[in-house]
């Protein structure tokens, strides 16, 4: 067991490494009345050709998230049903790099854990529930091509990556769906739904030998599988620097996109990259900023305006996104704005931004929820959930300047717009 | 939970705790939903903010903010029964976790003291180019609401079947209402002086802090704001102007979004209350319930099929998103489902689930601060507010016979329909 404590926080987690080849993590949270329960792999849509065995596959965009929906199934019914008589709240996720399951009980913890562990851990797969779930999928797809928003996002991410799976829907087309069969299902399963490739972390007011009693009682040894992703090299330039669609929305809709090329961190350096990203977005355009009000007060955008850096296994994108009848006057706008702070001296914006960073990362504390998804995040980039806070003592005015002129080059920027239909 | 009534007569409610890393607190005026008067009261909490007079503007308000660890504060608009509820909420870093000796609490509340009490105005009238900028702010969230086609159809269905009453009304306003010549800078104004003095005041605070010292600090702070008395109460939802049956309506989108209206007179204050509560969880409230069940997990017509319950007025709206083709398919599954429930064709196994899940949701919300001030809110508008668990004990004591009979208050008054332009084929 390793057992971390940041005094800073008042928090600690215990590591298990569980002899099945599970990491079980618990991360106690006196007198909150929820727990939280997130089963995970590292295992998402960009994950679509790999190598088992020897063995090379690529299989049908979309079947990461398909899998994630038939896993609930089981011979003795569906796992939804379990919960019922537990009353957890159940869901899952598939994003680009992993799956998780997950759970949120104040009461029958255990009884929801066993659930968890158990139907995660037991695939059943038929061509019956296949076709079956082809409708309901189908309409997912669907919901989410009315989406602006997610419509804009992803389009941005075809305009950014040319062979870069990220740039392919999560949940596929309702024609790649199609070609999924149970067979291809158990292949996605067996390859990466082994114990050494995922994580259980449980965050709440939880005895931990409680927690790994359920893993005692359900998992078996996993053997080490020889599995190799197979991706392809990333591209140092964009596809195109401009994309449009056109859909039911009030008014127009854009993400401004920096893609970042640099060679993908890992561990401590993936964090410290991705907070000195969060600082400079906040320093260009949070609240506050000359660039944002300025903007606000002429009407070119609106409080649904907003800053995100999105990354994960193979990628990141630093967006800029809102609503605005003129974005491409907002991209404009923008890399002026770009240009004049890399030639000033951003210091007292610097330090007023680190401080709303690091109380972003401490306010993530508050909630179970954002805890496990946190632990998650950081755990399969191979760091460790507490340097999202200690890394800030690493952090100065230079390394972000640094990291800045790395990051915003014009010529690995793109505009995703989506215009009202007439 | 702790309630202290302050001299000013804003009503404060507390909840102690040492469990978050961060202090919350809310103000809310609340005012009875009136046509016209809508739109100024959503306008004002940004108007506030964007022209405060010790910053002199909202750039400088936000580094203010920004400066306290990036504390938050929120317009926050919504509506409750035939009331309109607006304010702000305020989340701050608490000062143990700041760099240095802040003192981060003080701080921010001067920032909220500040805003509310110290607009920039000039002979009776707030600055003419900080009310058209956020007047602008306002139309567009307006209208991207529609953005969202689910809440559009609930939206929809909604306001065709309570029209003409209050509970039509959006909290946000209408978009008639921030035109140039409209609520002017004079009349805004004066509209301010009318809301701070003849308004209820609510205040929810979540932190370390016991009520006493809260108290004392508003007091000392917000002392020259005043709450009015009011009677806040809750009754059933006014369909008698609105539409009864079916209402179609054509946009460009892919999939279509079915949205159903039901009335069933039964509100928080009624003995029958808790058991409607299961009946709707029983009928539409999550993967156990029989929309759920049915009309997505046997059918496969759909991703999500829901209903939720307002239990201030008894409104029901059920939701769901289908292809054009199979409209009347879920339709009429949902009818029948809620035959089936009326007709008490419900298992031990189903009740249980419901209940379990209901149990299970509210005492996730006693994690969340936010949670929390929106339950105690609701529950103001009640003859008995409950806290959290004396509401859970009530739906412990429910039968499956008691929910079924709650059931049958369920009747459908409007269907809104909102389909795609061509022919979608898969």
């Amino acid at each position: 067991m390793n057992k971390i404590e940041n005094k800073r926080l008042g928090e600690t987690i215990l590591e298990y490494d569980h002899a099945s080849g599970l990491k079980v993590v618990v991360i106690p949270k006196s007198g909150y009345a929820n727990t939280y329960a997130m089963f995970a792999t590292n295992f998402g849509s960009v994950d679509n050709c790999f190598r088992l065995n020897g063995d090379q596959k690529r299989v049908p965009d979309g079947i990461a998230h398909f899998l994630e929906h038939k896993l609930f199934d089981n011979e003795d019914g569906n796992a939804f049903e379990k919960y019922a008589k537990t009353g957890a709240s159940a869901n899952a996720f598939t994003s680009f790099d992993k799956t998780a399951y997950l759970f949120s009980a104040a009461d029958h913890v255990m009884e929801s854990l066993d659930i968890l562990v158990d139907f995660v851990t037991h695939p059943y797969f038929t061509k019956e529930s296949v076709e079956k779930e082809q409708g309901i999928i189908g309409q997912e797809i669907r919901m989410y091509d009315d989406d602006g928003e997610w419509r804009v996002q992803f389009n941005l991410l075809k305009a950014l990556y040319e062979h870069n799976p990220v740039a392919i829907d999560i949940a596929g087309t309702v024609e790649s769906i199609s070609h999924i069969t149970h067979e291809t299902l158990y292949d996605c399963y067996n390859t990466f739904y082994n114990l050494h490739n995922m994580v259980l972390c449980v965050v709440g007011d939880v005895k931990p030998e409680e927690v790994l009693a359920v893993c005692d009682r359900h998992l078996k040894p996993a053997p080490k599988l020889d599995v190799q992703r197979i991706i392809q090299p990333d591209e140092k330039t964009i596809v195109q620097d401009y994309i449009e669609q056109k859909l039911s929305v009030a008014a127009p809709l854009f993400q401004i996109g920096f893609k970042d090329t640099s060679d993908c961190f890992t561990g401590r350096e993936y964090i410290r990259r991705e907070i000195e990203i969060n600082i400079l977005l906040e320093m260009i355009a949070g609240r506050g900023s000359d660039f944002f009000e300025r903007l606000y007060q002429q009407g070119l955008l609106n409080s649904q305006f907003g800053t995100e850096y999105m990354s994960g296994r193979g990628f990141g994108v630093t967006m800029f996104a809102g609503e605005s009848q003129n974005p491409e006057q907002v991209r404009d706008e923008l890399l002026s704005e770009l240009d004049r702070l890399g030639v000033s001296d951003n210091r007292a914006l610097y330090e007023r931004s680190r401080r709303v960073v690091y109380a972003t990362c401490v306010r993530q504390f508050n909630a179970v929820d954002e805890i496990a998804h946190a632990y998650i995040g950081c755990y399969f980039m191979g760091a460790s959930l507490f340097d999202m806070v200690d890394i800030f003592d690493d952090i100065t005015y230079e390394s972000v300047m640094d990291t800045f002129r790395q990051v915003f080059c014009r010529d690995k920027m793109a505009l995703s717009v989506v215009r009202p239909a007439d | 939970m702790a309630v202290k009534t302050l001299s000013n007569g804003i009503v404060l409610r507390t909840v102690h705790t040492d469990r978050f890393k961060t202090d919350y607190l809310t103000l809310t005026w609340v005012r009875p939903m009136t046509d016209r008067e809508n739109t100024k009261n959503a306008l004002l909490p940004y108007v506030l903010k964007a022209g405060c007079a010790p910053y002199g503007s909202l750039k400088q308000l936000n580094i203010a903010l920004k400066e306290n660890y990036g504390a938050t504060l929120a317009c926050v608009l919504r509506k409750r029964g035939n009331y309109q509820c607006f304010g702000y909420a305020m989340s701050f870093l608490k000062d143990e976790y700041a760099f240095q000796g802040d003192c981060i609490s003080d701080k921010c509340l001067e920032i909220l003291s500040n805003v509310v009490l110290s607009p920039i105005q000039k002979n009776g009238a707030f600055d003419a180019d900080i009310l058209r900028v956020e007047k602008n702010n306002l139309k567009e969230k307006i209208e991207s609401r529609s953005n969202d086609k689910i809440v559009y159809g609930i939206d929809r269905c909604s306001a065709l079947m309570c029209k003409g009453s209050p509970f039509a009304l959006s909290e946000l306003g209408e978009v008639e209402g921030l035109t140039e010549d409209v609520n002017t800078p004079d009349i805004m104004f004066q509209h301010y002086r009318k809301v701070m003095e003849s308004s209820h005041v609510e205040a929810f605070y979540v932190g370390s802090v016991d009520i006493d010292q809260v108290a004392q600090k508003l007091e000392e702070k917000l002392g020259e704001l005043h709450s009015a008395e009011m009677s806040l109460t809750a009754g059933a939802v006014d369909v008698s102007g609105g539409e009864k049956g079916t209402i179609t309506e054509t946009l460009p989108v892919n999939q279509c979004k079915l949205t159903m209206g039901f009335t069933t007179g039964v509100t928080v204050d009624d003995a029958q209350y808790p058991a409607m509560v299961m009946a709707n969880m029983i009928f539409g409230g999550g993967p156990t319930s029989k929309l759920f069940m049915n009309v997505r997990e046997k059918l496969s017509l759909c991703y999500y099929a829901a209903a939720r319950y307002n239990k201030l007025n008894g409104q029901v709206l059920v939701y769901s998103g289908v292809q054009a083709e199979n409209v009347q398919k879920a339709e009429d599954e949902i009818k029948n489902q809620l035959t089936q429930l009326q007709q008490g064709n419900v298992t031990d196994e189903e009740f249980e689930a419901a209940r379990k899940s209901v149990v299970n949701a509210l005492r996730a919300s006693q994690d969340s601060p936010s949670s929390l001030e929106d339950f105690g809110l609701s529950e103001q508008f009640g003859k008995h507010p409950r806290t959290v668990e004396q509401f859970i004990d009530q739906l412990l004591q429910v039968t499956k016979e008691e929910a079924v009979r709650a059931s049958a208050n369920m009747q459908l008054h409007t269907i809104h329909v909102l389909k795609g332009e061509g022919g979608e084929d898969e």
